[in-house]
Parts: C-alpha cells; structure tokens; sequence
C-alpha cells in the first residue's frame, strides 16, 4: 500500500555516475545515527550518512512511468533535503540490480563468511563486517533471500 | 641520391613505425574514450558538492575546523602526477615547468618542499636534478580506486591536522573540455581554497535557494563541516588522478595521430622517390636496349 503524499525529486550521485535521478514518493537513507524517512514537503535538512540500506519507493519516472522499489548499500556521504529536491551524494554506493543470481549468492556467501569469522579477524575488519552484515539485510530487503536463510 | 633498395628499406621502417604509431593511437583513444565517460558522469556529483560548499561558506556564523585554517608548519607537500609512458608530447614537461615553481616558493618562503609523485617519468626526471622524493605511488593505475584516495587523503589530512605540513597541493593536468586541458596546481589544504576552486568551477550553483540558516543539520554544522570537506578533499584527490589520465591519453592521441601522419606522409614521398628510381631504372635499361639494337642495325 502506498504511503505517499504526493513525489519530489531525488538524486543519487557518487564520484563515478550518477546512479538514480527520478521521482519518489518515499525515501529511507541511512543517516550516521539510523534510519531517516522522507516524504514531500519535508523540511530542508543537511545530514550526515553512515553504513546502511537506501530504499527508494513509489519510484515515477518521466512521463509518468512508475518504477520498481530500489535499494542500495550506502557507505557514507551526505543528503540534502531542500524544497521537494533530495540529493544523495556517497562515496560508495553497492546494489543487487541487474547482478546473475550466482553473484548475489556469492556476495551473500562471501559476507556469512566474514559474519562467522574469528574474534581476531572481526577486529581487524570491523567496517567490513559491518558491510557484510548490511549486504545480507540488503538481500532480505529486496526479496532475494528469506529471512530464515 | 639513395639506391632503390635502401628507399625500399627505409619505406618498410617507416611503415612499421606508422604501424605502431597507429595501435598506440588506438589505444589511447579508447581509454580516453572509457575515462572521458567517467569524467562527464561525473560531472553532477561535483555540481552537487560545489552547491553543498557553497552552503558551508555562506553561514551566517562561520564554521571553524582545522583543515581550513593556516597552520605554522614549515613544510609544503606537493603531490605530482605525471605520466609512466612518454610519447605524450609536452605532457609532462608542462607538469615540470609547474613544478619548478613550487620548488622556487618554497624556495622563497624558506620552507622545505615534500614532494609525492606518481609516474615513472617525473620519477626519473627528479632523479636526474637529484631532487628528493618523500613518496613514489604505485599501487595502482592511473586512477586509484575509493579506497586508496581515501588512504592517501586520510594520511594527509592527518598530516595537516598535525602540523606536519601547512600545505598540500597536486599538481597535475587539468582537462577542461577536448579543446582545453593544462598544468595547473589544484590547493586541497587549506580546504577553504579547495572550496573556493569547487565554486567557481562548478556550472550551477542556485544562491536564491534556501540559505545554511534554513537547514537543519544532523549532526551539528561543526561535524558537518568536517566530513563535508573529508568528502572534499577526498573525491578531489580522485578527479586530480583521473584529470590527468584523461589528459595523458588525450594528449597522446594527439601526438600519435600527428606522427601517423606524418609518417603516412613520409611513406608516400618515398613511394614517389623509389617509383622515380625504379623508372629511371627502367628508361635507362630501355635506352641500353635501343642503343644495342640501333648498334647492331
């Protein structure tokens, strides 16, 4: 069921493309302390993305093309909320769109690996735990594996 | 004038080189191709973070953080990108030419010059006038991926935020459009001229939208400011490399096309040269032959 109150623009931009410029009735980014929802009309807002799932709903592309529900891992950056434009703006942007199965599943084994690895090696690569961690919601999120996997 | 076989001869080298020349332009043409598409992608992001720049520096109150105030240290770093291959016409002497006047600043302000470097050329052009290298980068290709521009602006913003330098510029070769790219010294600390250079260069910036005041800021504008410039100085650090990986490859497309040219050309003059010498040959034996025959007659 759509929650949406009307869309605005929304752009979403790393060093090397742009990945997403189309408009949406609802957005979730992964603000550096959790989850932020927006809808239209929200209030102009400069904030500070951390490790997370950006999920893009009731996507509307020009002419009135609808589009399927997006989402991507999001390492860091920022958005900017400012009359109905949001902008995302991250250094390292990750999605399962348009992968084989065989490379979800491989990314999804590569990061249980990593989640079951020893206390020493989780030490020394906490971001990438947390990563994979995020890389398994992701999954979850887009239908590509169950909860119980 | 030289025998037939000898213009043969020199023909064939010609071509070969032509041969050459050609492949390399190919080549080049093609990563240009491949990096000219990242560059114009990535257009936007700049745009976008020239806008939120702009937003930083227009605050009522301003915001103070330590990467963008001078600091008293007597060390000035350079970060020199250059090229690993040659036969990319003036590229790289252009990037010694702006060298040379960091090394006469540093010179003049009494302070001392670290210099980083990547590409073998400027490697070996520094170890000829037996300059000093703080550091050679060669982990990666032309342009690092995220991780390591991270790396390499992390080191350096701690460096500064230490004291240990009071300036970090990359001298390297801009790429304006196809017609416009050259040396240039782009400032990344202090990052207030970093902000200046991303807010002039940017091509839309609306100032009659909604001012910093208007904006809620999570976390605070102190925080922000901080990982805004992070995210500065490190995405620049990357457009620096691939600026100059574009310039490289343009300004070697250039030159070989011009020296397949040139040796196209050089080829066709040899073939008018050989094929006057082949009938010259020819007319000669022809005139001994009638010669004979009119003797005998």
């Amino acid at each position: 069921m759509s929650i949406s109150l009307g869309t605005f623009r929304f752009v979403l931009q790393t060093p090397s493309a742009q990945l997403l410029d189309c408009r949406a009735g609802f957005i979730n980014v992964p603000a550096h302390d959790g989850q932020m929802g927006i809808l239209r009309n929200h209030m102009p807002i400069l904030c500070k993305l951390g490790l997370g799932i950006l999920q893009v709903k009731d996507i509307v592309y020009e002419k009135g093309r609808p589009g399927k529900d997006k989402f991507f891992l999001v390492d860091g950056g920022f958005a900017k909320v400012s009359e109905n434009n949001v902008i995302v703006l991250a250094y390292n942007v990750e999605s399962f769109e348009g992968m084989e199965m065989s490379e979800v599943e491989a990314i999804i084994s590569n990061s249980k690996k990593l989640l079951a690895g020893d206390k020493y090696a989780q030490q020394a690569k906490k971001h990438d735990i947390e990563k994979a961690s995020v890389f398994i919601q992701l999954a979850k999120t887009a239908g590509l594996i169950k909860d119980s996997h | 004038m030289a025998g037939m076989r000898q213009l043969l001869q020199r023909k064939k080298a010609v071509a070969n080189i032509c041969k050459v020349t050609r492949t390399m332009e190919m080549i080049s043409t093609s990563r240009y191709k491949g990096l000219y598409d990242a560059w114009n992608s990535s257009a936007g992001f700049y745009n976008s973070l020239a806008q939120l720049a702009y937003l930083l520096i227009t605050a009522e109150a301003p915001i103070s953080n330590p990467l963008a105030e001078e600091n008293e240290s007597d060390t000035m770093a350079v970060i020199v990108i250059g090229s690993n291959r040659g036969l990319c016409g003036g590229y790289n002497n252009n990037i010694h030419k702006m060298l040379e006047v960091h090394i006469k600043r540093a010179k003049r302000l009494n302070k001392k010059l670290d210099i980083y470097v990547y590409g073998r050329k400027i490697v070996s052009h520094l170890k000829y006038r037996g300059l000093k290298i703080a550091k050679i980068f060669d982990e990666f290709e032309e342009v690092p991926d995220y991780k390591q521009a991270w790396k390499i602006a992390d080191d350096f913003t701690g460096l500064y935020e230490k004291g240990k330098i009071g300036y970090l510029g990359i001298v390297h070769t801009r790429f304006f459009s196809v017609a416009s790219h050259r040396a240039q010294t782009l400032t990344i600390l202090p990052v207030t001229e970093l902000i200046d250079d991303l807010t002039t260069r940017a091509t839309a910036i609306w100032p009659w939208e909604n001012s910093f005041e208007d904006f809620e800021l999570t976390p605070g504008a102190q925080d922000i400011f901080d990982s805004a410039a992070r995210m500065m100085i490190r995405t620049s650090i990357v457009s620096c490399f691939r600026d100059a990986a574009l310039s490289e490859n343009l300004a070697r497309v250039v030159a070989m096309k011009s020296a397949t040219d040139n040796a196209q050309k050089m080829i066709d003059e040899l073939g008018v040269e050989y094929n006057r010498a082949r009938q010259g040959q020819i007319t000669g034996e022809l005139l001994d032959i009638t010669g004979g025959v009119e003797a005998m007659n």
